[in-house]
């Protein structure tokens, strides 16, 4: 799942007559390309690589007992669950050329819709079928707000930006309204213990759900009729109607999706912090793009890749946790995520530039 | 109107020869307009223009800018419906209601911009719409690309109609000009043409690019396809074209075989110097 042509299965090639300039090996697909060529190729795409593994040897060599105790390798990919599993959304709408940056209020509307149904239904003390509606619920009211999303950019061609713009303002004000602007605690104790703080084979639940729905998100891009018109979407918006293809449903589908996202990342944050957190997710949307365009989708679509954005997640997160153990203020990671970020779209307007020279 | 003996145009190779009868150049139009009226608003773009295309033609386009030659390519396209006139193919009134009935009735437009995604590689800008699946009843429910056979088919096609597109699992913008052009052009042979209106073809190329465009036009012809090219290049019209349509204020006010044409004649025509 590295590009939208990598996974083309390559054919017994049997060498059509082509006068003139088709190269020796035809693109990165073919079977014969050599193990040396292949490991470059990954390279050139995922340099991220390199300075993720600096960072991880770096905070490791430093500080081993600290930096790969599990503790703070699970509190690592705790911190990354959420933003991976809202960074897997993005890739597709970035991917198709919109952006969204009501994420966090749609993850705090799911927490808010959850949480009143709890409220209703016996708060701490509610039992397992209610735990399970009021998480559905969760799903439910982060694909209306995804829904909404959709309609304004699909049918009503409002720009992306500002469409998400508004209901970033929008989802947190009715929020806000729904609890008086104080945050709810009593949550389920069902719902903090099995699933905030529930463990399969040691690794925290919800960092499951993020890798389980980041694998499915990058097979079901790169494999499947949507996640090309998705890119396509993104590559050409005019030349996918002129094949017939309806946009704003698709483009409909694809927000709703991504509000069902956040709408699990919503019900997750509930049972982790036992709180609506109103106020904690500002940077959701930020972090979520930042990490998607670090990891090499491009920003102005047509381009994504999943395993990129996995890679855009670990970076703020691993340096987030190795900054502080190496005494430094974690003030430095937003300079140096701000950094790799610029660093990151330089290096793919390079490589762009000199595709399209060709 | 009279058409063009071809030479080489009679049979169409492939499967699908005795789905759609090929006429010699001779042969009844595949495509015909007769009479028709588009208005915008208070401006006249097409005032009763009439148009007709052979199988096995290249049919010339050309008229000075703003005779409606884009208007009239739109109207066939079903971009526009015309507010009067009647459309015919094979000799069938129909009513092209929208680009995907157009192209449901085999009639492909190769837009100036191509109509490519430039992040598509070719095989899947040929298959963009009408993508195929694999993976049985939950493959085709979630929509699993059978990428394998797209590029199979892409190449026996390719084989069958002789053609050849550089580099089928290539990103598109990865290729010249000239390259993504014959894409564009051949993504309307595979998808089944019988007409194939092709707006600009050559401009902006080079020399070389120009001529392997043109190649492929004529080969395309070759095969039995009713080509229309819409251009302001009348040389590179006069090297490939079996007849001129030359349009001015909105009608069709000449139709000339290639051999009547000649670059003062056409250019004399199209600014209303001489009729016919």
């Amino acid at each position: 799942m590295s590009s939208p042509t990598d996974s083309v299965a390559a054919p017994p090639r049997q060498a059509p007559p082509d006068p003139g300039n088709r190269k020796p090996a035809a693109g990165p697909t073919d079977v014969g390309r050599s193990a040396a060529s292949g490991a470059m190729q990954f390279l050139t795409r995922f340099w991220l690589v390199i300075p993720l593994a600096i960072l991880v040897a770096y905070f490791s060599i430093q500080n081993p007992d600290a930096f790969l105790s599990t503790l703070n390798l699970r509190t690592l990919a705790e911190t990354m669950a959420p933003i991976l599993i809202a960074a897997v959304a993005t890739t597709y709408i970035l991917g198709s050329g919109g952006i969204d940056l009501s994420i966090g209020s749609v993850i705090v509307f799911s927490g808010v819709t959850a949480q009143l149904f709890y409220d209703a239904n016996g708060g701490t003390d509610a039992g397992v079928w209610v735990v399970i509606v009021g998480f559905v619920l969760a799903l439910v009211a982060g694909g209306v707000c995804g829904l909404i999303n959709g309609v304004l950019i699909g049918p009503l061609r409002i720009p992306a930006l500002i469409a998400t713009l508004g209901t970033l303002g929008a989802f947190l004000g009715i929020s806000q309204l729904l609890v008086n602007g104080n945050d709810l605690t009593n949550v389920p104790k069902l719902l903090t213990d099995h699933i905030g703080l529930g463990r399969l084979a040691g690794v925290p639940l919800a960092v499951w759900v993020a890798v389980v729905i980041a694998i499915l998100g990058g097979l079901f891009l790169f494999k499947t009729r949507f996640g090309l018109r998705t890119l396509a979407i993104g590559s050409d918006v005019e030349v996918v109607k002129r094949r017939g293809i309806n946009v704003n449903w698709h483009l409909l589908r694809l927000y709703t999706m991504a509000g069902v996202l956040y709408g699990i990342v919503g019900a997750l944050s509930l049972a982790r912090f036992s709180t609506t957190g109103i106020s904690g997710q500002g940077t959701a949307a930020l972090n979520a793009i930042a990490a998607v365009v670090i990891g090499g989708t491009s920003l102005f679509g047509g381009v994504a890749t999943m395993f990129g954005t996995f890679l855009g997640v670990m970076i703020p997160a691993v340096l987030a946790g190795g900054l502080v153990i190496v005494g430094l203020q974690s003030f430095w990671q937003a300079v140096v995520v701000g950094i790799v970020l610029c660093v990151a779209v330089y290096f793919d307007q390079l490589q762009r530039r000199r595709k399209s020279q060709l | 109107m009279d058409g063009v003996r071809h030479g080489g145009a009679a049979v169409r190779p492939g499967p699908d020869e005795d789905a759609r009868p090929v006429a010699s150049g001779i042969g009844d139009p595949v495509l015909e307009l007769q009479g028709i009226v588009k208005t915008f608003r208070h401006v006249e773009a097409l005032r009763g223009a009439d148009f007709d295309v052979r199988a096995g033609e290249i049919v010339g386009l050309v008229g000075d800018n703003g005779a409606g030659k884009s208007t009239l390519v739109k109207v066939m396209a079903g971009v526009h419906q015309p507010d009067a006139g009647e459309i015919r193919i094979h000799g069938k009134p129909v009513s092209l209601d929208s680009p995907v009935t157009a192209r449901d009735l085999g009639i492909h437009v190769v837009y100036q911009d191509l109509g490519l995604a430039p992040d598509l590689n070719a095989v899947e800008n040929l298959y963009l719409g009408r993508e195929m699946t694999t993976g049985g009843w939950l493959g085709r429910k979630l929509g699993v690309l059978d990428r394998r056979t797209m590029l199979q088919e892409t190449q026996a096609s390719l084989g069958r109609y002789k053609l050849d597109v550089p580099h089928p699992t290539q990103v598109v913008n990865t290729l010249s000009g000239g390259q993504r052009q014959r894409v564009a052009i051949v993504s309307a042979v595979l998808a089944q043409g019988s007409v194939i209106l092709m707006d600009e073809p050559t401009a902006a190329l080079g020399v070389e690019a120009r001529r392997r465009v043109l190649d492929l036009i004529k080969h395309v012809r070759d095969q039995g396809t009713a080509v229309v090219v819409i251009s302001h290049d009348l040389p590179d019209l006069m090297e490939i074209v079996d007849r001129f349509h030359i349009m001015r204020l909105g009608q069709r006010v000449a139709a000339l075989r290639r051999d009547e044409a000649s670059l003062e004649k056409l250019v004399d025509i199209m600014a209303g110097v001489t009729s016919r």
